[in-house]
């Protein structure tokens, strides 16, 4: 009896707090190696110049969001990201109807579009900032280029693979092209369409960033390289959490995203 | 009503062979009539459906349907697929409406219809379900709803309830007797069950493998309303029996 006491009670505890409970993991797994990391430093395993201390780029955190220095350099790097991302979304989904729909576009474009994803772009990211300019442009121009490809094969993916019933259906009720693409297709290739969003998220902070080590004057990635050339090791690390958070936020917030759309998926 | 004349289809294979699907078909069925066809697989029957459905463009011979020759899809028309193909994302009553959204005659008027098509097919209290919130055999309900929504004239069902459980697949053609009778449709039922053609049709079509061809076409003489212990008397045995017959000589 005791047995079956306490089993229900950690099913009820489990069942009472899940999430908590895995933010709990997830903390405590980060707690951890920073205490590892605090000791080896510390005591000399591991030395300082290479590795700054856990503590000591926590105060970098903490002084760098106080200061609103990291505030006002995540909201350069976020921008660029996100308006990257948005028109990246525009021009993929638009790109993806027209080589989906009309083959003449998929001979002609479609291999156009390989060679550039196949082109690595950080390799592109000098010659962008040479026609966009040291300002933002240039950086919102490498994360469209790189957030382009997984929205847009996605989405082709998706429109091509439907339900060859759901598109018979359509047509006995005499459905017009354009009413099959936004009535059956569109919905259908949602699911894709969010797998390449999720993977763009992730890629638009890649770009801003990559944009900015090769010439800006603001922004997190600036920071990292501005802290790097001063060989402030906690400056630059503060500036990496920071990126990290805001690529994390902005992927999770795309997952809630996707799981209120596709709720015909859950 | 629904007429072939001589329907002839040709398919090439990707090999460049040709292949004859069906081979001078010819059928007259009559206004409210319920007629199935049977017919080994690959017969062609799925084709002849297709092709009164308006989706298969080329063919030789004269079709027509309410006396104008099939040029493609017509509102006259409406089709149950063997898959109930309900657009996932959409609600029961969104899935029900579609073929109204699709041919723009205003969703609102027809919503009091849709409730009484729901109640026919017996889904009361179901209009907001998911799909996937569904069983195969409510899916296919929504779908024979769905189809009976424009008030069409010809209803074409290729074998709608064939990935069904037995028990669910009786339940669903008793209802399916009924909702014709009611209604009064033109039914053309693909199916490879020759007990449900006989239970349902007012005539039997019995089709030669390929290249599909009729063979014989079996008047069925029980009055409606007809119930399920029709299925268990000695002279459905001997309709059933005949039709089996005839499938196995060819």
């Amino acid at each position: 009896m005791n047995d079956i006491a306490s089993r229900r009670g950690t099913r009820w505890a489990s069942q009472r707090i899940p999430v908590p409970k895995t933010l709990l993991s997830v903390v405590g797994c980060l707690v951890l190696a920073a205490v590892v990391l605090e000791i080896a430093i510390r005591a000399g395993a591991i030395s300082a110049y290479l590795v700054p201390r856990p503590s000591d780029v926590l105060v970098a955190f903490v002084d760098g969001l106080a200061s609103g220095v990291l505030l006002y350099h995540g909201g350069i790097t976020a921008f660029e990201a996100l308006t990257g991302f948005a028109i990246a979304t525009l021009l993929g989904l638009t790109l993806a109807v027209f080589v989906a729909e009309i083959r003449l576009v998929e001979s002609a474009v479609y291999p156009w579009m390989v060679a550039v994803q196949a082109t690595p772009k950080i390799a592109l990211a000098p010659l962008l900032i040479i026609w966009f300019g040291f300002g933002l442009s240039s950086k919102i121009a490498v994360a469209t280029i790189i957030c382009l490809f997984p929205v847009m094969v996605t989405t082709i993916t998706g429109l091509k693979s439907t339900n060859a019933g759901f598109l018979d259906l359509a047509c006995s009720m005499g459905a017009s092209r354009w009413q099959i693409l936004w009535k059956i297709k569109f919905p259908a290739a949602l699911p894709h369409v969010f797998a390449g969003l999720s993977l763009a998220s992730v890629f638009a902070f890649t770009g801003a960033i990559v944009g900015e080590f090769v010439g800006a004057s603001a922004g997190l990635g600036h920071l990292v390289i501005d802290a790097n050339s001063k060989i402030m090791l906690a400056e630059a690390f503060a500036a990496l959490i920071a990126v990290a958070l805001l690529g994390l936020t902005f992927f999770y917030a795309m997952q809630a995203a996707s799981h209120r759309v596709l709720y015909w998926k859950h | 009503m629904i007429t072939t004349d001589a329907l002839t289809k040709t398919y090439v294979t990707r090999g460049g062979e040709s292949v004859l699907a069906l081979d001078r078909v010819s059928m007259v069925i009559g206004d409210g009539e319920f007629v199935s066809i049977v017919g080994p697989s690959g017969c062609g029957k799925t084709t002849i459906l297709r092709i009164l459905a308006g989706l298969i463009p080329d063919f030789e011979g004269r079709v027509e349907v309410e006396n104008s020759p099939v040029k493609g899809p017509s509102p006259a028309v409406a089709v149950a697929f063997q898959d109930a193909n309900l657009l996932p994302w959409r609600t029961v009553l969104d899935n029900i409406l579609l073929p109204i959204e699709i041919r723009r005659l205003g969703k609102a008027k027809y919503r009091a219809r849709a409730a009484e098509l729901i109640e026919m097919v017996g889904l009361t209290g179901f209009e907001g379900k998911l799909p996937s919130e569904l069983s195969g055999g409510m899916r296919q309900r929504v779908s024979i709803a769905r189809a009976l929504i424009q008030d069409p004239k010809i209803l074409l069902l290729d074998e709608p309830f064939g990935a069904l459980d037995a028990m669910t697949r009786d339940v669903l053609n008793l209802e399916l007797s009924r909702i014709a009778t009611a209604t009064g449709k033109t039914v053309l039922l693909i199916t490879h069950s020759i007990t449900e053609a006989v239970f349902l049709s007012d005539r039997v079509v019995v089709m030669s493998p390929r290249p599909g061809r009729i063979t014989e076409t079996i008047d069925v003489h029980f009055p409606r309303p007809r119930g399920i212990d029709l299925t268990s008397t000695a002279e459905f045995g001997k309709y059933t029996g005949n039709i089996r017959k005839i499938l196995n000589y060819v």
